[in-house]
């Protein structure tokens, strides 16, 4: 099978049992990789109602077609389980490596399933797979797992993704690291592994990767890298990565700043991206085959962190870390930002639980007798710094704030719900939602919680995607459009916004739906062919649609249209969406705290804003082809993506929509 | 009437300025704000806000006044009051 590796590695740790199963053509042109494939073998293969973190939930890698091959910025791989946060689908996506290793030894997934005795490790060099003692890792960091693998092994070129004592210790927001620095992050998937008692997968590959054409693909990677290389963004955005995002989001008040109570942050010019490059940076960093190279190297120099070393900050990590929990100090954000990837945290709900305690602390509910002593004042950076080593360790409070935003705020209880900003049990991303109305939309339907990048949705307005709207938008509008008044919309706004003009007011909720609609389409298409959506959509357009598609046809050897795409990217929407409602979930789920939708933003450029959520959350649900009130998937529309099975399976459950309008009497 | 201006992201790369403050009178528009920019900065910030053409802003730049995409108040026309604060960035996206 040209562009895939072309086996699945199934390893159960249990029985200790492992399997290679050659890849199955008809499955992966229907859900074409890593995300896709991940989210159906979860469906399938998980008994609804498992708990999270017993050996019943399995945990997926998947690189998609064309991770590893010479695709510009094809390093993104998938990381797939029941989330521990959410209970829910929990994806989580990283770049680096180790997608690419996974290929080259032969794999396009692997699936584990059980509980690991001992605490072990899996070792796959090319076609030998094992699962070796890893006492003598366990209790390390991500960083001396890492280290201390390539020694035993004696080879520099593994690529290791590990949990560090956060996963082992069960944190519902533990990640898995790779890298070093590249972070299966959210969801809660590192807790997932450390259930496991696996500490580490490492991999090397020497194997290539099948081309089908490869004269195409050649020339369908140069197009791609020259529309990349001659964007008048790119050399802007290949040196500042997502780092220019601090100063332009305090300027047009999307900055979440102390758990989102306010929207001004005097000391933002402190821990701007324009100061990271002067004052921390050494040079730019790469992920696998990447000519944007967004990551940076760091190193503090001088002060109380002087010696902070290390790699990949991110705007998420210094919002997280800094303006979230009031802290303008731009080393010790560094340094917080070393200790979640040693630790093996994911940054951003570590960054939402802190904030949720200062502010507890702030509104007395809780106090030092709490805290073992500790101040917890907004910006205090020696607090923030040792309750993430309590979270990592299960300590004090880091005990009770290890089990994520939500589920912290029930167990404090004395109204500390009040301050716990979630959503299906997670923390929120790095946006404030009352100015930006399309991220609003997008945590509160997002299947796996309010992530900030299952839709890659644009902040500002964008600049024309010059030749795409020939191919792209009468297919959006054809599929997407559900009644005739989106269609109008469609016709309106989408026109203008994505194609030829895109001219959108971010704080209004009008066109919003459908742009999260498109966009969600678009990283469902991006996560499972292996492409990282940065170089898409923020540089905007250096990699654009039609090069994936031309990339993709010629390395597998298929011939798929615009229409084959789309409806491949909507059925792994359809899949994940029904995941969670089997799992229980409802339109309440896709909703927003009180905060957002009641209480207007106090001050900055967005004063005075709430949601608006309903409205684009209907309009959301009729895009897709769901019911606009209950969001439950219809037949007709399960039917269309050739998903009989799970319509069958969700009516026999009452949760297919037409089954549910009948027992609300609504349809005869 | 003074007016600050913050140059952020690749704009702040080309001038390696913040902010600075400027003076303008009370009739000034928007678009005769950023012409005086230009002058007083050169060829590199003009060609970075204008388009080929030099007439309307070149898609690769957002303007805003006061946290506000011009696109949602006068455009170029806007008419600019004492105090207030324009930024100029390019397009963003991600994190």
């Amino acid at each position: 099978m040209s562009g895939y590796a072309g086996q699945i590695l199934r390893v159960d740790l249990s029985k200790k049992k492992i399997v290679k199963e050659t890849f199955n053509d008809r499955f992966a042109r229907k859900y074409l990789g890593a995300r896709g494939i991940n989210a159906k073998i979860l469906y399938d293969e998980i008994k609804p109602g498992v708990d999270s973190l017993s050996k019943d939930n399995i945990l997926l890698f998947g690189a998609g077609p064309l991770c590893g091959t010479l695709a510009p910025s094809a390093s993104r791989t998938t990381a797939t389980a029941k989330s521990p946060l959410s209970n829910g689908i929990g994806d989580s996506h990283a770049g680096g490596h180790f997608g690419p290793e996974l290929k080259y030894a032969g794999y396009d997934n692997i699936i584990l399933y059980g509980r690991a005795e001992e605490p072990s490790f899996l070792w796959i060099c090319d076609e030998n797979v094992e699962l070796l003692d890893a006492q003598n890792l366990w209790g390390k960091t991500t960083w001396q797992t890492d280290e201390m693998i390539k020694d035993d092994l004696g080879d520099e070129e593994i690529q290791v993704a590990a949990i560090g004592q956060a996963g082992e210790n069960l944190v519902r927001f533990a990640c898995i690291v790779t890298d070093l620095a590249r972070a299966f992050g959210r969801c809660g998937i590192g807790a997932v592994m450390g259930s496991k008692n696996l500490k580490a997968i490492a991999i090397r590959g020497t194997k290539g990767i099948d081309v089908a054409d490869m004269k195409t693909h050649l020339e369908a990677v140069n197009e791609a890298l020259q529309s990349l290389y001659s964007n008048p963004n790119y050399e802007f955005q290949a040196k500042f990565g997502t780092m220019a995002l601090q100063s332009i989001s305090a300027e047009l008040g999307w900055l979440p700043i102390k758990n989102f109570t306010e929207e001004e942050f005097k000391g933002i010019t402190k821990i701007d991206g324009e100061t990271f490059l002067q004052d921390f940076c050494i040079k730019n960093k790469a992920c696998f085959g990447c000519a944007l190279h967004c990551g940076h190297y760091f190193a503090v120099k001088r002060g109380q962190f002087a010696g902070t070393e290390g790699e990949g900050t991110e705007f998420v990590n210094v919002e997280a870390l800094g303006t979230k929990v009031g802290n303008d100090n731009f080393p010790s954000i560094l340094k917080a930002h070393n200790l979640c990837n040693q630790y093996g945290l994911d940054t951003e709900e570590t960054g939402d639980v802190i904030a949720f305690a200062m502010e507890c602390y702030e509104k007395g509910v809780i106090n030092e007798k709490d805290t073992g002593g500790q101040r917890l004042d907004w910006g205090n950076y020696e607090a923030e710094l040792a309750l993430i080593e309590r979270i990592a360790m299960r300590q004090d409070l880091g005990r009770v704030l290890g089990e994520g935003v939500q589920r912290a705020s029930k167990i404090i209880g004395k109204g500390a719900e009040k301050y716990a900003l979630a959503v299906k049990g997670s923390g929120l991303g790095p946006y404030e939602p009352r100015a930006i109305q399309s991220f609003a939309l997008q945590y509160a339907v997002n299947t796996k919680g309010p992530s900030h990048l299952r839709a890659f949705l644009p902040c500002t307005n964008m600049p024309p995607v010059l030749g795409e709207p020939v191919h792209i938008i009468p297919i959006i509008e054809d599929r997407l459009c559900a009644s005739e008044e989106v269609h109008r919309l469609v016709q309106n706004e989408l026109r203008k916004n994505i194609g030829l003009e895109f001219i959108l007011d971010m704080r209004s909720p009008e066109g919003k739906s459908v742009l999260y609609a498109w966009y969600e389409i678009l990283g469902a298409l991006a996560d499972s062919v292996g492409i990282c959506q940065f170089p898409i959509v923020s540089v905007p357009w250096g990699i654009r649609p039609i090069h994936i598609r031309k990339m993709l046809n010629s390395a597998t050897g298929w011939h798929f249209e615009w229409t084959e795409l789309l409806q491949i990217a909507e059925r792994i929407v359809n899949v994940e969406r029904a995941f969670n409602i089997r799992e229980g979930f409802s339109s309440a789920d896709d909703s927003l705290p009180d905060r957002f939708l009641r209480e207007p933003l106090p001050n900055g450029p967005a004063k005075g804003l709430v949601v608006k959520l309903d409205q684009m959350k209907r309009e959301y649900y009729a895009l897709r082809g769901w019911d606009d009130v209950t969001g439950l998937p219809t037949r007709a529309k399960l039917e269309e993506l050739q998903l009989g099975k799970i319509a069958d399976e969700l009516e026999r459950l009452g949760k297919l929509a037409e089954a549910e309008a009948k027992t609300r009497g609504i349809v005869e | 009437m003074r007016v600050k201006i913050r140059y952020l992201g690749r704009v702040w790369d080309i001038l390696k300025k913040k902010e600075e403050i400027i003076v303008v009178d009370e009739e000034t528009r928007l678009l005769g704000l950023l012409r005086r920019l230009s002058e007083r900065h050169g060829k590199n910030l003009e060609n970075l806000m204008f388009d080929k053409k030099g007439q309307n802003l070149s898609p690769y730049v957002r303007v805003t006044i006061n946290g506000r995409d011009i696109s949602a108040l006068d455009g170029l026309n806007t008419r600019m009051q004492d105090g207030d604060v324009l930024a100029i960035f390019p397009p963003v996206s991600g994190g």
